[in-house]
């Protein structure tokens, strides 16, 4: 039988990948939708390879879109992080909380979880009638990731990325 | 001094400026203008942010509001010190042999 920790390390594997491909999709013909695609899918599948761990069923976790909101909340409380960032417990907490607006914007570009709303891979029907695709729409998470807290919150993605096994594994 | 140039120049004050404004504990940033393309990378200090013992940089594409490819970056007051001592390495490509300082002060002046 399939170890959970086979599981976890699988679909870390593949977010890495998917925010590796976030970071290289950098010629200016690409839309934003891309991008945030990619960025959608690194953090869900940086969410599940945490809730795996957990005692939750494996279906409901790998099933399910929303895991990178679930992420925050239990990366708030990690002592690696805290030691590792050198921040006191109080302090990351209240710093990931702040991030959290920004994490549930991320995590509702699925399109499962946007309601027929604005998401970076299905043209939607807006309440006008109007119908929107991806390719065309300013996305204002773009420039909402620009801003200071947009750019810690892709700071602790990629950390928590890279240093995964050390932070959450061990 | 060609238009283009001109107009790259008042996009990285424009940026700046809202970044200052936006955040109490910008203290600095740094627009590193040694690539040869239009790209704007920012590396700015800010003792909000937290140190990670290296310099993660983010690509952002041309938009309304920003019309050139923008690569952002922050550190801390402490990692800057240490990229000054070449402690700290800067992104592929990036560089402080041609670079501009915006200090607080000078900027709310």
């Amino acid at each position: 039988m399939t170890d959970r920790r086979d599981w976890q390390m699988a679909f870390l594997k593949q977010a890495r990948s998917d925010w590796e491909a976030y970071q290289r999709t950098r010629q200016a013909v690409w839309p934003h939708c891309h991008r945030l695609h990619f960025l959608q899918m690194a953090t869900e599948k940086l969410g599940k390879a945490l809730l795996i761990g957990g005692h939750s069923k494996l279906k409901d976790v790998t099933h399910s879109h929303s895991a990178f909101v679930k992420f925050m909340h239990i990366a708030s409380n990690n002592y690696g992080l805290q030691s590792k960032l050198k921040m006191a417990k109080l302090q990351l907490k209240a710093d990931f909380s702040r991030l959290l607006p920004r994490a549930y914007d991320i995590e509702h570009l699925a399109p499962a979880l946007a309601q027929d709303g604005p998401n970076p891979e299905y043209p939607w029907l807006d309440k006008s009638g109007q119908i929107y695709v991806p390719v065309d729409y300013s996305f204002p998470l773009t420039n909402s990731l620009q801003s200071h807290q947009g750019i810690k919150l892709l700071k602790y993605i990629e950390y928590s990325l890279m240093a995964f096994e050390k932070l959450f594994l061990s | 001094m060609s238009q283009n140039h001109q107009n790259l120049e008042s996009v990285v004050e424009r940026i700046v400026h809202e970044h200052f404004e936006l955040e109490e504990n910008l203290e600095k940033v740094l627009w590193i203008r040694s690539r040869a393309t239009p790209e704007i990378c920012l590396l700015e200090v800010n003792s909000d942010t937290f140190a990670t013992g290296m310099v993660q940089s983010f690509y952002f594409p041309p938009s309304d509001e920003v019309p050139y490819p923008l690569i952002l970056a922050e550190v801390t007051p402490e990692e800057w010190q240490k990229i000054l001592k070449n402690e700290i390495e800067l992104p592929e490509g990036w560089s402080l042999e041609n670079h501009q300082a915006f200090e607080r002060e000078a900027v709310s002046a």
